[in-house]
């Protein structure tokens, strides 16, 4: 879509639906959470279209969708896994693995719960990468938190991912 | 020189400035060990993509018309029927209506043909 049309409710439903529910499956693990997530999201973003000003229709969706979350686990009273701090870089230091791995494919079921076992930071972060496809720059936006930041979680939850799956 | 660890995976995903791309791939040409690393995260980062992507259970278009009158006829009288204690079969969802979340937020009303229940609390017009 480009970046200087408003879409209709409608247009964000149909085209953005299936992500929307995608991120919160992922972020989650969990179909009803996902469900419930979605559409508070296009109820929040039919509420908050009358006042979008064209820019950045990703980061101003995924900010929406990033936000509805975080009050749903508090509404729940359920912590998203504690982050670790930006600085904390001695846990995770990187491993040579053996090469025989190579090829191998996960299971999504693993996969999956190495994602839960992430803090959630970093989590996100990978998942709005992978997941969803955003940019750094669209994370950025949505989360908002400078590119760098963005680029460090996103690698580090990377390199967390494959220390638990290889 | 010190081995550009932590800027592998920007170089996966393509968001590299053009200086740090050149500083990067020139590193790796000699270098085994970052080689290694930037290919476990690539296979990381390609697991992932790849997981299957799920099937939304709640059909996204039919919420965006509002329901014929005659459907919230129904969905009161469900409302009514469960207010007694009979339980009504609950049927796939065909469609959740937009206007009514938004008035209640913690209502969902599921209408199908026929078939009608409500579930959650629901509050008066
Ligand atoms: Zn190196």
């Amino acid at each position: 879509m480009p970046d200087h049309a408003i879409p209709t409710w409608e247009e964000v439903a149909r085209d953005h639906g299936r992500r929307i529910y995608n991120f919160a499956y992922r972020l989650t693990g969990n179909p009803d959470d996902a469900s419930d997530l979605m559409q508070e999201v296009l109820l929040r973003v039919r509420r908050g279209l009358a006042g979008y000003t064209p820019g950045s229709f990703e980061g101003w969706l995924w900010r929406i969708t990033r936000n509805a979350f975080l009050d749903d686990v508090r509404r729940r009273k359920r912590r998203p896994t504690v982050a670790l701090p930006e600085d904390d870089r001695t846990a995770f230091g990187s491993v040579s693995e053996p090469e025989d791995v190579l090829a191998e494919t996960r299971l999504p079921e693993h996969l999956q719960q190495a994602l839960l076992a992430l803090p959630f930071d970093f989590r996100e972060a990978v998942v709005m990468c992978d997941v969803v496809g955003l940019t750094y720059d669209e994370i950025a936006e949505a989360t908002a938190i400078p590119v760098g930041t963005v680029r460090s979680r996103i690698h580090r939850g990377r390199k967390m991912l494959r220390g638990m799956l290889e | 020189m010190t081995h550009p660890i932590d800027i592998l995976s920007a170089l996966l995903d393509d968001e590299l400035s053009p200086e740090e791309h050149s500083t990067v791939t020139s590193h790796l040409e000699g270098c085994a060990a970052c080689s290694a690393d930037l290919a476990g995260l690539a296979r990381v980062r390609s697991w992932v993509r790849a997981l299957p992507e799920q099937e939304p259970p709640v059909p996204l278009v039919p919420a965006l018309r509002r329901p014929p009158r005659w459907i919230w006829a129904a969905a009161s009288a469900a409302a009514a029927v469960l207010a007694i204690g009979l339980v009504v079969s609950p049927a796939r969802p065909e469609v959740f209506d937009l206007d009514t979340l938004a008035g209640q937020h913690t209502a969902r009303v599921v209408v199908a043909p026929g078939i009608s229940s409500i579930r959650g609390p629901v509050g008066g017009p």
